[in-house]
């Protein structure tokens, strides 16, 4: 048997892929998709906590976070058509309206 | 070797490789092919762990639901032509990335795991299906705020709506 | 005794009916009416008591309400009536009337005559507490708040800049004063832990006497600041500003004479302590002396009543100082009285002459005037001391007694006697009488004043003549109050030291009676000489001013440094200036610069000069990229965690 402690190494692994993903895309889509990677490892280590303490807590809360990732998504994508409608374009450069 | 250590190694390897697709794929279908992978690796790392509810469920909405909401937005937008990386980001982000790994696996490693344990041993597992305890929880203690998520479902649903529709803004106000 | 609360309260509603309806109903003559009925009841209240108390020798305290609580001690207001209170109650609500009436003719056709009326009976209902009152607390009350009526009613004609800043002196000099009444207060309260007179006499005897000296001093500083002595007194001339009868009845009769008043009230404490006591009587000495050189030269015909006033209530203090108690409120008495009467003649030739000050421009208005005249000759006789009017009976036993007592107090006494005749002489006759300086214009007009300002005039001078032979019956009803044997609230102990304190006065005998006292002055060589010198000096303003044998002008070259020195009030106003005005100037100046320009000004503008510079730099990691805020983020994450983990 895995020692529980290289799932959470894994899920920070991902984690940080993810990060890294949201930092680096200048696709607006991209970083969407790299956020859903960052949700995934939370899931992990819900997971991996849950079988470790023997409770089944995360894993209602993997259920939550699997919800609010669908709500998310539904919602990002839509902001996202709107930009797209708004600028012709979905590159994070253009979108600079906050620029001190 | 156990068979479940093998199918961790192999298992994480696959979700790893394709989150690292994810990241740096230029083409974003390649992109969302590889989330793909990932999901499903990730999904057989549930089952590796006895979570066969959640391993399921991720496949259904991860793998199927959500994704299909990307295709069908990429197959919108036209293809993205610029350069898929920012090098100046990269090359700041990557070493923080690091400490931050580092320090999330020694944390993760080594990290105290002082916490209460809870009642579902192994044993009741034998007894009843996980499915079950998952769901006697979700039922009974987080009732209310599963009742919560389906309305947030809800909401999420007319927002996309609304805010992909065309033109929403100026007939609003014209009409209002 | 309970009618005894109408007394005070009785002007406090005319007061509030006329701020209340004065412009709007009452007006001109009603609010005038309405006033004068007000103080006429509390005269009336104030006779009946002060003939119960003249025949029972009896004192009341009635505490009306219960203030406020401090500890165990409780503020109320109250009413302590015994022979002192009931004398000065009865000075102030008698005098207040006359004035009242004679008001009501001097202000006629101002346009702020119910304002005038409302301010007087404010003032008479703040007069009444402060002479009715058995603590310090309201005694304190009392004394601040005749101090804003003397600055309203200073200022009552404010669109003249003289006149406010005339009220703005007052005010500010006074407060010197009352800084030291209030810390005597609150060094009373923590000596005695109560402020009630009666208590605080009671717990006399066991207090060092260090703290009794500090106490009375400070007490006395609040006087000095009142009642325009030495060296607070330069706001009292300047205060003549307002209307005659506030100068009258405020800055002459009543106000002023608070601080002899609270002496009197509290002789138990002043009598404890001999540094005390030395220190009423030269700094009153001094006054009395100095003031009276000062009104030798002056032209304006107010000031020069000031400048009397401040000497007179100097005899009073020394006579405090003295140890004589009782002829010290016997000449308060007489001097409301004919002092009053001086100023609100002045004031009616005021009124004959539009408002002329300069006496150097008057003359010849005694034939067109004779009621004013009368009187006003009976007023300056009784100050100069001339018998039978009461100035002579209670002025003279205080020069006597000094001369029994203190060489040098009796020196500047009595020279300052021939002075006092010297200067109101010399106000009269050239006033009233000598040549035709008068400008011709004015002169077709001068007139007699109407009966409600002549009747008030012949009622005082009536007073001034027959009230010096109350002498006997004033000093025997005042005992109860200011003589040790007969005070029925001091124990024993006290009593012993109380006399012990006023051991200098008692081988003084002063004839009681007043023929005797008559007699015996008419005899005695001592006696001879302090009426020689009165008459002395009336002969020599007669001279100079009236006969013209001596030149003044001549005289005042001969004596050029002493007539600047006069004329310039001793310079006095010229130190204050230069160390207070202009030395405060100077310091607010440096702290402007220090404390506003360098310090405030630094950190305001400071702060927000680094705010602007702080969010310039800051300005710059205000990317407008979702990327770079992510990447802070990270940044921030990791440094936050490499602390936790590395300082674990």
């Amino acid at each position: 048997m895995v020692p529980y402690e290289y799932y959470v190494a894994l899920s920070g692994l991902l984690m940080v892929l993810g990060l890294i993903g949201v930092i680096v895309r200048k696709n607006v889509i991209a970083m969407l998709i790299s956020t859903e990677l960052m949700l995934n490892a939370v899931n992990i280590a819900f997971v991996a906590f849950d079988v470790k303490l023997h409770d089944v807590v995360g894993q209602v809360f993997v259920f939550f976070i699997l919800t609010i990732a669908a709500a998310e998504a539904a919602v990002g994508l839509g902001l996202i058509m709107a930009i797209y409608r708004m600028k012709k374009d979905v590159d994070v450069e253009k979108l600079t309206e906050l620029k001190g | 070797m156990e068979l479940s250590v093998v199918a961790f190694w192999i298992l994480s390897t696959i979700a790893v490789v394709s989150a690292i697709g994810v990241v740096f794929f230029k083409n974003i279908v390649y992109s969302v092919l590889s989330l793909i992978s990932a999901l499903i690796a990730i999904s057989g790392l549930f089952f590796n762990l006895g979570a066969e509810l959640v391993g399921a469920l991720q496949i259904l909405i991860y793998a199927v639901a959500i994704v299909v909401f990307y295709v069908l937005v990429i197959s919108t937008v036209p293809q993205y032509k610029g350069e898929a990386v920012d090098p100046k980001y990269a090359l700041l982000s990557a070493p923080f990335g690091f400490i931050l790994f580092l320090e999330l696996a020694y944390v993760s490693v080594y990290g105290l795991w002082a916490s209460n344990t809870g009642i579902f041993s192994p044993d009741i597992f034998q007894q009843i299906s996980n499915a079950k305890a998952v769901a006697t929880l979700l039922f009974t203690k987080y009732l209310f705020p599963f009742e919560v998520a389906s309305l947030i479902l809800l909401v999420a649903m007319i927002g996309a709506i609304l805010l992909g529709k065309k033109d929403i803004v100026e007939d609003e106000e014209g009409g209002a | 005794m309970e009618y005894l609360w109408i007394i005070p309260f009785s002007p406090l509603v005319a007061f509030i009916i006329i701020g209340l309806f004065g412009y709007k109903f009452l007006r001109e003559p009603l609010s005038g009416i309405v006033a004068v009925i007000g103080v006429a009841i509390s005269a009336v209240a104030s006779i009946i008591g002060f003939i119960d108390v003249a025949k029972t020798g009896n004192y009341y305290d009635l505490k009306l309400y219960n203030w406020m609580s401090i500890g165990d001690y409780n503020i109320s207001v109250s009413i302590l009536w015994d022979p002192l209170s009931a004398l000065m109650t009865c000075v102030v609500t008698c005098v207040s009337t006359f004035i009242f009436i004679f008001a009501t003719g001097y202000m006629k056709g101002d346009e702020s005559y119910p304002r005038f009326f409302a301010y007087l009976s404010l003032f008479v209902f703040m007069m009444l507490m402060l002479t009715l009152s058995d603590n310090l607390v309201q005694l304190f009350f009392g004394w601040e708040g005749v101090g804003l009526a003397s600055y309203l009613l200073i200022g009552f004609w404010h669109y003249k800049k003289s006149a406010a800043n005339a009220a703005m002196e007052s005010f500010v000099v006074n407060r010197v004063g009352d800084w030291l009444f209030l810390l005597g207060i609150l060094l009373a309260f923590v000596t005695f832990g109560t402020l009630d007179y009666l208590q605080i006499f009671n717990k006399l005897a066991g207090v060092d006497y260090v703290i009794i000296t500090a106490i009375a001093l400070l007490l006395f500083g609040g006087a000095v600041g009142k009642s325009a002595q030495i060296p607070l007194h330069i706001w009292l001339p300047n205060a003549m500003e307002g209307p005659t009868p506030v100068s009258a009845l405020i800055h002459a009769a009543t106000m002023v004479a608070a601080g002899v008043y609270m002496v009197a009230r509290l002789m138990p404490v002043f009598a404890s302590s001999e540094v005390a006591l030395d220190t009423v009587m030269f700094v009153g000495t001094m006054s009395a002396f100095i003031a009276a050189t000062m009104g030798l030269v002056q032209n304006d015909i107010k000031r020069i009543i000031a400048y009397s006033t401040l000497s007179q209530l100097g005899y009073m203090f020394a006579a405090e100082g003295l140890g004589l108690f009782s002829e010290g409120m016997f000449h308060l008495t007489s001097h409301a009285v004919f002092k009053a009467l001086l100023f609100l003649g002045s004031g009616s030739v005021l009124i004959a002459l539009h408002h002329l000050l300069d006496i150097q421009k008057m003359g010849q208005i005694g034939r067109a005037m004779p009621i004013t005249t009368g009187t006003f000759l009976i007023g300056a006789l009784a100050l100069a001391g001339i018998p039978p009017f009461v100035g002579f009976f209670s002025k003279d036993p205080i020069i006597e007694g000094a001369y029994e007592i203190n060489t040098f107090v009796f020196l500047f006494l009595w020279g300052g006697a021939f002075l006092t005749a010297f200067y109101i002489f010399r106000l009269f006759f050239l006033t009233f009488f000598d040549g035709d300086r008068l400008d011709p214009h004015l002169r077709e007009h001068v007139h007699e004043s109407p009966p409600n300002m002549t009747i008030p005039l012949i009622v005082l001078a009536t007073a001034t003549v027959v009230l010096g032979f109350f002498k006997e019956f004033f000093i025997n009803f005042l005992k109860p109050s200011l003589d040790p044997a007969y005070m029925k609230f001091l124990p024993n102990d006290v009593k012993a030291l109380v006399s012990e304190g006023l051991s200098r006065a008692h081988h003084v005998h002063i004839e009681p009676n007043a023929f005797s006292f008559l007699g015996h002055s008419l005899t005695s060589f001592l006696g001879i000489l302090i009426l020689a010198t009165a008459i002395a000096g009336i002969t020599l303003a007669y001279v100079m001013y009236q006969i013209r044998r001596i030149d003044p002008v001549k005289i005042g070259d001969m004596f050029q440094p002493i007539y600047k020195l006069f004329y310039n009030r001793w310079y006095f106003d010229h130190i204050y200036y230069a160390i207070f005005v202009y030395g405060y100037y100077k310091l607010s100046k440096v702290l402007w610069f220090v404390g506003d320009k360098v310090i405030i000004d630094g950190i305001v503008d400071g702060s927000g000069k680094g705010s602007v510079f702080a969010g310039g730099v800051l300005g710059k990691t205000q990317l407008g990229r979702i990327s770079g805020y992510v990447l802070q983020m990270l940044i921030g994450v990791v440094i936050f965690l490499s602390l936790f983990l590395f300082l674990k």
